[in-house]
């Protein structure tokens, strides 16, 4: 790719990210909607925000939580990785297949699993106290929060944490093995250190997604009141009467500032972390680490993770789907009822729903792929400034809630003459699903061009080829494996997305996300439970798929 | 293609000129034809939604209907973005959102359409013009069959703050949190307005009962089948009636002071590209067929010659206090009669006083 072209694409970037951002940063210092006649400057909006006591308690409770998860998720995320990647811990391709499980499921969905199962009432609590006298647990506890919040975003820290592991050469971790370190003393010295900068990545990731949670927090929060900055944000639009852009606005500019110290200190911790991995292994056949009797013992703590994370949730909410009541005093057996499947069928939208989330995870998340790698691509030929700027921006769209976001992009399309046709089109479905993602998406693929040797490239471009040569014949071909991994993680991404696509959705365009939302909403939860039931048949069916395509790429 | 439809419609309009004569009504049909499809963006119960657009569908087959679900905020931003940007999408919009919809209305987003025929239609459920109620909601207090004893079961609110002060309902009292959702702020100042002198006595009550706040009606209504709690207060009666149908641990109480009603607003944008088939539509929801659906699924009528008028039975019948579609839906739109009443509610929660 020729210097100009990278350029463009970088400028083409920064225009798709920061048009959208500068219209809410434009909005948080007027007085009315932007788009109204006679409209005035003004601060009213971060006044009223930041004196108002409720905005701090959600800002700490938000920050507790974020800070919690980041802790919880990535440390456990690191070592799953490595017991995945490095030992012989049993049944592993099993287990494999089953750890993005959790990213499969809403968090909406999520949450209302956990509160049949593991609420006050739940299964799992009734069964348990039945038992013990007693439940050592209360699901609608901060803490509790932050456990489930933590665990269920493992999946996000072992997926970059696994790519550089597979990435790095086992021979440094097998000098140290040979001098009489045991598995526990590699991951934690060598292992993982060598790792920091995918893991300091997925911190700061996983922090975001803390910071702008959403669906967790609306089932989870309503009991004890804990609310977080993204469910502040619905106090704000019933406050004033009408819903109040610029008070909205202005808690999103606090959020969009909150990133660019966290960028700047991930970057600063990235370089001196770089610093100790001019040791690099080179990857050739890895031999799997001996736990002994500890495999068992790290088989059983990834038993108890996922049955924490997986089992609890979604064995609640498929009990749920087949009982017309429950709770307190239910015998099961008595209230069992598939009429809930039964109403499913009433809906011919269903089908459609179905249809739309398939095309937009495969035909959009392969677009979207394709734009990560040129980007990916183009930030690879340019100078460290152009780098540095890149880093900055990316992690913006993920900073502002999902529906904020969708706001912001509507806007857009409907206030910008050429872009006005394509509003009714997927294309700005898509494009904003792009942008939250891309973050997340743009990762995946330096990762896996990480993997390829610098050596190949220079030999290439010495034996004359030019840049878009090099990365034609060697980087995408040897990067393959890589790019289509990540397409399937952008695929799950896309596939429960939501709330960003709210506005921009058009007639007959709804996902099973958007229909799982809008039932909840309107009160049919015997609806959601079964359409989520049959969503998760789905998702088995495409676990299947990805793990025999696991299968496949590592033959 | 577009020739031939362009030649249709050609051949309809001088069809349609004779027909003047026949009434207005058969002109707006025969352009709703030629513009074939009707986008309904609303807040409504998903299976009730499902239930009418396939009878419109049935009535009118040359009218695609484009259904979105789309929240009450989602609506009143979409309505004013698209109005001030001049290019609609949608057609018609449904909202249980009463004050941000007569809001619309008074900001001269929507359409003045006028119906040609209003005489069967209660006079509260709907403006001069523009605004058309569709529903006739209840608002109910919701209980745990299983677990609350029947001497327990408030009949009014008198005995639901008596209820509150008994130990064994701390904490598991629900309801709609007014402060994060504007349908839940405007049932509280409905109350407030029935009955003035003993309204903020029971707010205090719900406070020192520590009542929790949801934003949404689902969560509440299985929370209390599951037992979690125990009543819930300021419930639409038609959810809880339509989930009573199946789950036997759901109750419902009609109150025996007072019962507040709600309507959801159905009005079509300035903006629509299809107006005609918007009007159609609209003529369609309060016509005595879609009012039969409306009724069997518990949402009430809002048509004079269709009884019983809403699920309310029929002894109570004479209790329930419709919401008029009028100018006093915008009193707490004003910001400081908002934040004055929300600040008394915060102050309530805190547990009173």
């Amino acid at each position: 790719m020729s210097k100009t072209v990278s350029t463009m694409v970088i400028a083409l970037l920064a225009l798709a990210i920061l048009y959208p951002i500068g219209l809410v940063v434009y909005q948080s210092f007027l007085d009315n909607p932007f788009f109204q006649p006679n409209v005035q400057w003004s601060t009213f909006g971060y006044e009223f925000v930041f004196s108002d006591p409720d905005f701090w308690t959600a800002v700490w409770n938000s920050v507790q939580i974020a800070v919690g998860m980041t802790l919880i998720a990535v440390p456990v995320g690191g070592l799953l990785a490595f017991v995945m990647t490095r030992t012989d811990v049993p049944f592993r391709r099993l287990v494999e297949g089953f750890i993005l499980t959790p990213l499969f499921i809403s968090p909406m969905i999520l949450a209302f699993g956990y509160v049949v199962s593991a609420g006050p009432v739940g299964i799992f609590s009734v069964w348990f106290e039945s038992i013990f006298g007693f439940v050592p647990w209360y699901l609608y506890s901060k803490t509790t929060f932050i456990v489930i919040a933590g665990l269920t975003h493992v999946p996000h820290a072992y997926i970059y944490a696994s790519a550089a592991l597979q990435n790095l050469g086992s021979d440094v971790e097998e000098a140290a093995r040979i001098s009489g370190a045991g598995p526990a003393r590699v991951a934690l010295t060598v292992s993982l250190p060598m790792i920091l900068p995918s893991l300091l990545f997925a911190a700061v990731l996983i922090f975001f997604m803390g910071f702008e949670m959403f669906g967790l927090a609306l089932i989870l929060g309503d009991p004890e009141g804990i609310t977080v900055i993204a469910t502040y944000l619905y106090k704000l639009t019933n406050i004033l009467g009408t819903p109040s852009y610029q008070l909205m606005a202005a808690v999103v500019v606090f959020m969009l500032a909150v990133t660019l110290p966290l960028v700047w200190i991930q970057r600063k911790m990235l370089r001196s972390a770089n610093k100790y991995i001019s040791v690099k292994g080179k990857a050739a056949a890895q031999r799997p680490l001996k736990l002994g009797p500890w495999r068992w013992v790290a088989f059983a703590l990834i038993l108890l993770w996922m049955f924490v994370t997986v089992i609890v949730p979604v064995a609640g909410l498929i009990l749920r789907s087949v009982l017309s009541t429950w709770g307190q005093g239910v015998s099961i057996f008595e209230v069992m009822t598939l009429d809930h499947f039964r109403q499913l069928f009433q809906f011919p939208q269903i089908t459609r729903s179905m249809v739309n989330t398939l095309l937009m995870a495969t035909l959009g998340g392969a677009a979207a792929v394709a734009v990560y790698t040129l980007l990916a691509l183009a930030v690879g030929r340019k100078t460290e400034g152009a780098a540095k700027f890149v880093d900055y921006i990316v992690m913006l769209p993920r900073a502002m809630p999902g529906l904020i976001a969708g706001l912001a992009i509507f806007w857009v399309f409907l206030f910008t003459p050429i872009l006005g046709d394509m509003r009714q089109t997927l294309v700005s479905v898509w494009t904003a699903y792009t942008l939250v993602w891309l973050a997340y998406g743009l990762r995946l693929i330096t990762t896996s061009f990480m993997q390829i040797s610098p050596d190949l490239q220079e030999a290439a471009r010495v034996a004359g080829a030019s840049a878009g040569r090099v990365s034609r014949d060697i980087t995408l071909p040897l990067a393959r494996a890589g790019i289509i991994g990540s397409w399937l993680l952008i695929f799950i991404a896309f596939t429960r997305e939501y709330s960003t696509g709210v506005y921009l959705l058009s007639p007959g365009s709804e996902t099973i996300g958007a229909l799982l939302v809008s039932l909840w909403a309107g009160g049919n939860i015997n609806a959601v439970t079964a359409l989520a039931t049959v969503n998760l048949g789905f998702i088995i069916v495409g676990l299947a798929m990805l793990w025999k395509f696991g299968d496949r790429r590592n033959g | 293609m577009k020739n031939t439809i362009l030649a249709a419609s050609l051949t309809l309009l001088a069809a349609g000129l004779p027909l003047v004569a026949f009434g207005q009504e058969q002109a707006i049909l025969d352009a709703a034809k030629v513009e074939g499809r009707v986008s309904v963006y609303s807040a409504l119960d998903a299976a009730l939604a499902q239930r009418l657009v396939t009878d419109f569908q049935e009535l009118h087959p040359e009218i695609k209907v484009d259904y979105v679900d789309q929240s009450t905020t989602e609506i009143y931003n979409r309505a004013i973005s698209e109005a001030a940007a001049g290019s609609g999408t949608a057609d018609i919009l449904l909202s249980s959102s009463m004050d941000l919809q007569y809001k619309l209305m008074s900001d001269g987003v929507v359409s003045d359409f006028t119906l040609p025929d209003t005489t069967a239609l209660q006079p509260w459920s709907h403006a001069p013009s523009a605004v058309y109620g569709f529903t006739q909601e209840p608002l109910v207090i919701v209980y745990n069959k299983r677990l609350v004893p029947e001497a327990d079961v408030p009949a009014n609110r008198k005995e639901l703050i008596e209820l509150l002060a008994k130990p064994e309902y701390l904490d598991k009292v629900a309801t709609i949190d007014p402060e994060r959702i504007g349908t839940g702020f405007m049932f509280f100042t409905l109350d407030e307005r029935a009955d003035p002198d003993n309204f903020w006595t029971l707010a205090d009550a719900l406070g020192k009962a520590r009542v929790k706040l949801y934003t949404s009606t689902g969560a509440m209504l299985e929370k209390v089948t599951s037992g979690e709690h125990l009543i819930a207060y300021n419930i639409i009666g038609s959810y809880a009636a339509e989930r009573a149908k199946a789950d036997s641990a759901i109750g419902v109480v009609y109150p025996d002071d007072y019962i507040n009603a709600i309507s959801r607003l159905a009005m079509i944008p300035k903006t629509a590209p299809h107006p005609n088939a918007g009007q159609v539509f609209l003529e369609y929801l309060v016509s005595e067929r879609a009012q039969q659906i409306l009724l069997a699924s518990s949402f009430g009528t809002v048509r004079t010659d269709l009884s019983p008028a809403t699920v309310v039975p029929e002894d109570k019948a004479a209790l329930v206090r419709p919401t008029t579609v009028d100018d006093s839906l915008l009193h707490y739109l004003d910001q400081s009669t908002r934040l004055q009443f929300i600040r008394r509610w915060q102050q309530a929660m805190k547990g009173g006083n």
